[in-house]
């Protein structure tokens, strides 16, 4: 096997169905090329986005890393993985204000204003077994009134800075850590990423980051979303229902095995069935054919779909962040390729949807175009990103840092706090 | 033989090992026999035809049982109704052997007996009940199946205790031999029991007849099979009877004389006779109490040729049981309570009690939302009626 190069960069995508491993090598044109790419089934060691067993996930990670290493032909080191995702029922996001009186003789804010008030911000009584990973600076707010995204240089007397705190349960932060250790990886070197951040990071464009849009990761397990608008993030969060609650709700109403209501859903016979006109859906079992009216089937996705929208929707409004989304929606993970999720959400959010893939993408790519990676390629581009940001010279007027930057700089915060 | 179509069916390891044994019978040869499990192999040892093989629940407990667990049986069953009403459906009798205590059987016989009461299909179900020696544990779980709803539903359930087979088991005999012995006892039993309903054409005790004597009454039996060639000559009625009284699940004469109800069942070749028949009617019924409930089928089937067979089955109701039902029927109703009842009459629709299930996420933290376990499919939890 070849050796790691300089420019080298890995990820682990842990999710409720599936753990992928991506490689790739950072291009000094801003390039990621793809090189190696290894995932396996979780089969049920992550549930709803916790780890529910080590073993066996070690177990799943390690033949996922195999593989990753034998496509890219090398054998990496403890230092090779740098961003790992994280999610789960734990996660939450707390908005809060830091509030700071402006003290300077000339009434001008500056940096060191903003970073107290930042810092007061934090200053927030921390749930019980929650830890602390991230604040997200969403906007400012001078003499109770104006509202602005870049506050340093103005005049005022106060000034409010309002941002949103990323707590994780301490013990699912732990886990992941350790999770790092028995693999090898050196865990003090691996940023910890919200999943949701790493999707929109992958698969939204310039203009939907800019102009406002919601971005959606309907996962097996967990879904998480991230409201966007002009590179600030003024709403995020993570929902403990996924894909899996419609093939358990399937399950449980049709009387049928997972297994079958597993397949019907991500063989895309269930796309297939809303679609079509057809009245009954048929399987076989042991060469015996059975027929389910296509109407139950319908009733028990629409319950369980439409829930999962409206949950999002409360949590959006409550933080008033609905009125930023003029993009519309990006869907990714396995519930993008059920087109039922994008009339939902049309009728949800009175916009429309489109299903997210990863954007400048080179190299060995095989599926990861599609939606259900969308969160593994935005992890690896993340990993890029901070790559080429500590290395490039003349970092403050170089054209690629700064377009790097305008999206980094809202998880300055984050990368700082992780690194516990 | 009638032209009904009768299946015999093996629950479990233990009731495939029944029908099984009845593979080689040559009486046997007129009805199905099958065979439904949890274990793929003791499905696969089974010489019963493939396709009158049923493995349930392969799907999540990859053929291997279900570990003598119960509830897991019980589940497995549950899911798989379809395939059982599939495999079971079109036939106009059905026997089922198992053996309580276990998982499969245990779990399975409610949930089967539920499914054919849907279909109307009437089935006799022959119970063993485990030895006293495997544990109070699997006896306690054998009692708990006999108290639950299965005596609601209306099948015929004849529940044997295998440890009637040590009144007459030889003090040598290896565990092996003795299970070995149940087995081919309970197996004449139901053949006895099938050739019984599958229509006598001279006396014929039916189906009714036995849903009268046993229908929700928790009972014991004890079953008597007597058998006797043409080289008995003409001896060969009171050489049947010999070997009836004589059978090791009968457990003696007394069983016969304490009997609440008796299902006498003779078959014999084209030469049975009428005054045969009387004579051993007279015999059995001297052995038997004045207020015995006597169920009588006698009938002619010329597989048999010169052979014949006696069979007995001696129903003991459980009077404990009995007393409680008969305390409940007792409670005075309130007229708030009438009023209740009578509301059926005017058409109101019934809520059916449904179990709130989680499925895969059983073993995970519950996440509340404003009070609600997101959990439960939301079909459930918004009332929404998928029939």
């Amino acid at each position: 096997m070849a050796k790691i190069r300089e420019n080298f960069v890995g990820t682990l995508d842990i999710g409720s169905n599936k753990c992928c491993v991506l490689f790739g090598l950072s291009r000094s044109n801003d390039e990621l090329e793809i090189i190696g790419f290894g995932e396996a089934k979780s089969d049920g060691s992550v549930l709803k986005g916790d780890i529910l067993d080590m073993e066996l996930l070690m177990n799943q990670l390690t033949l996922a890393l195999n593989d990753a290493e034998q496509m890219a032909n090398i054998s990496i080191n403890e230092s090779s993985i740098t961003t790992v995702n994280i999610s789960g029922t734990t996660m939450s996001f707390i908005p809060s204000v830091g509030s700071v009186t402006i003290k300077n003789a000339d009434q001008r804010i500056t940096e060191d204003d903003y970073n107290e008030a930042l810092e007061n911000a934090e200053r927030f009584n921390m749930p019980e077994n929650k830890s602390h990973l991230g604040t997200f600076e969403s906007y400012s707010v001078i003499n109770n009134s104006k509202k602005t995204a870049a506050p340093i240089g103005q005049s005022a007397n106060k000034l409010d800075v309002h941002t949103l705190l990323q707590f994780v349960g301490v013990n699912e932060l732990k886990n992941t850590k350790h999770l790092m250790a028995d693999l090898g990886i050196e865990e003090n070197n691996v940023d910890y990423i919200f999943s949701g951040i790493c999707g929109l990071y992958g698969c939204l464009s310039e203009s939907e980051r800019k102009n406002g849009s919601i971005f959606i990761d309907l996962g097996a397990g967990t879904t998480e979303f991230v409201v966007v608008n002009n590179y600030i993030i003024t709403a995020a969060g993570v929902l403990p229902l996924g894909m899996d609650h419609v093939i358990n709700d399937l399950s449980l109403g049709l009387k049928l095995p997972m297994s079958i209501c597993r397949n019907l859903v991500e063989s895309g016979q269930l796309e297939q069935l809303l679609k079509s006109n057809e009245t009954f859906w048929e399987y076989e079992i042991n060469r015996t054919k059975y027929r389910i009216p296509s109407h139950t089937i319908e009733l028990i996705v629409n319950a369980r779909l439409q829930e999962i929208f409206e949950l999002m929707k409360i949590q959006i409004y409550r933080n008033n962040a609905h009125c930023d989304i003029e993009a519309g929606g990006i869907l990714i993970g396995g519930g993008a390729l059920l087109s039922r999720n994008h009339e939902i959400f049309r009728n949800t959010f009175d916009c429309n949807c489109r299903t997210g893939r990863a954007i400048g993408m080179t190299g060995n790519i095989g599926n990861l175009s599609t939606p259900q990676y969308g969160t593994t390629y935005g992890l690896l581009k993340m990993a890029h990103a901070y790559s080429m940001r500590s290395k490039l010279p003349n970092k403050n007027h170089n054209p690629v840092t700064i377009a790097v930057d305008k999206f980094i700089q809202m998880f300055s915060k984050v990368k700082d706090s992780v690194k516990l | 033989m009638s032209d009904k179509k009768i299946g015999i069916v093996g629950i479990g390891k233990a009731g495939i090992n029944i029908v099984s044994t009845l593979h080689n019978l040559r009486q046997a040869q007129h009805f199905t026999l099958m065979a439904i499990d949890t274990d793929k192999e003791s499905l696969q040892q089974s010489p019963i035809t493939e396709t009158n093989k049923l493995l349930l629940g392969n799907d999540w407990r990859q053929g291997n049982g279900c570990g003598g667990d119960m509830t897991a049986g019980g589940r497995v069953f549950s899911h798989e109704r379809s395939k059982l009403n599939q495999f079971l459906g079109g036939y106009d009798l059905l026997f089922f052997a198992g053996g309580l205590g276990r998982g499969t059987a245990s779990g399975g016989v409610s949930i089967i007996a539920s499914e054919l009461s849907k279909m109307k299909i009437p089935a006799i179900f022959v119970l063993t009940l485990p030895f006293v020696m495997e544990g109070p544990a699997k006896n306690r779980a054998a009692e708990n199946i006999l108290k639950s709803e299965i005596h609601e539903r209306n099948n015929v359930i004849i529940t044997i205790p295998n440890d009637l087979l040590f009144s007459k088991l030889d003090s040598n005999c290896t565990l092996n031999e003795a299970f070995e012995l149940s087995n081919i006892e309970v197996a004449k039993s139901l053949l006895a029991l099938a050739l019984c309903f599958s229509g006598g054409n001279l006396l014929a005790a039916n189906y009714a007849d036995l849903l009268e004597i046993v229908a929700q009454k928790k009972h014991f039996a004890a079953i008597g099979i007597g058998t006797a060639s043409a080289k008995d000559g003409e001896n060969r009625f009171n050489r049947a009877l010999e070997k009836m009284l004589m059978s090791p699940l009968l457990g003696g004469l007394d069983k016969l004389q304490e009997a609440d109800a008796l299902i006498v069942s003779l078959i014999g070749g084209n030469s049975l006779g009428a005054a045969d028949t009387k004579y051993l009617l007279e015999k059995v019924n001297s052995f038997v109490g004045e207020n015995t409930n006597l169920a009588v089928n006698f009938s002619t089937n010329e597989d048999f040729g010169e052979s014949i067979m006696l069979s007995v089955i001696a129903i003991k109701f459980d009077k404990s049981a009995m007393e409680d039902k008969i305390f409940t029927q007792q409670i005075p109703t309130t007229p708030s309570s009438k009023k209740r009842r009578n509301d059926k009459d005017n058409g109101q629709a019934s809520l059916d009690l449904v179990f709130n299930e989680r499925g895969i996420f059983e073993k995970t933290n519950i996440n509340y939302h404003e009070g609600v376990d997101l959990d439960i499919p939301a079909y459930q939890r918004k009332n929404i009626n998928l029939k």
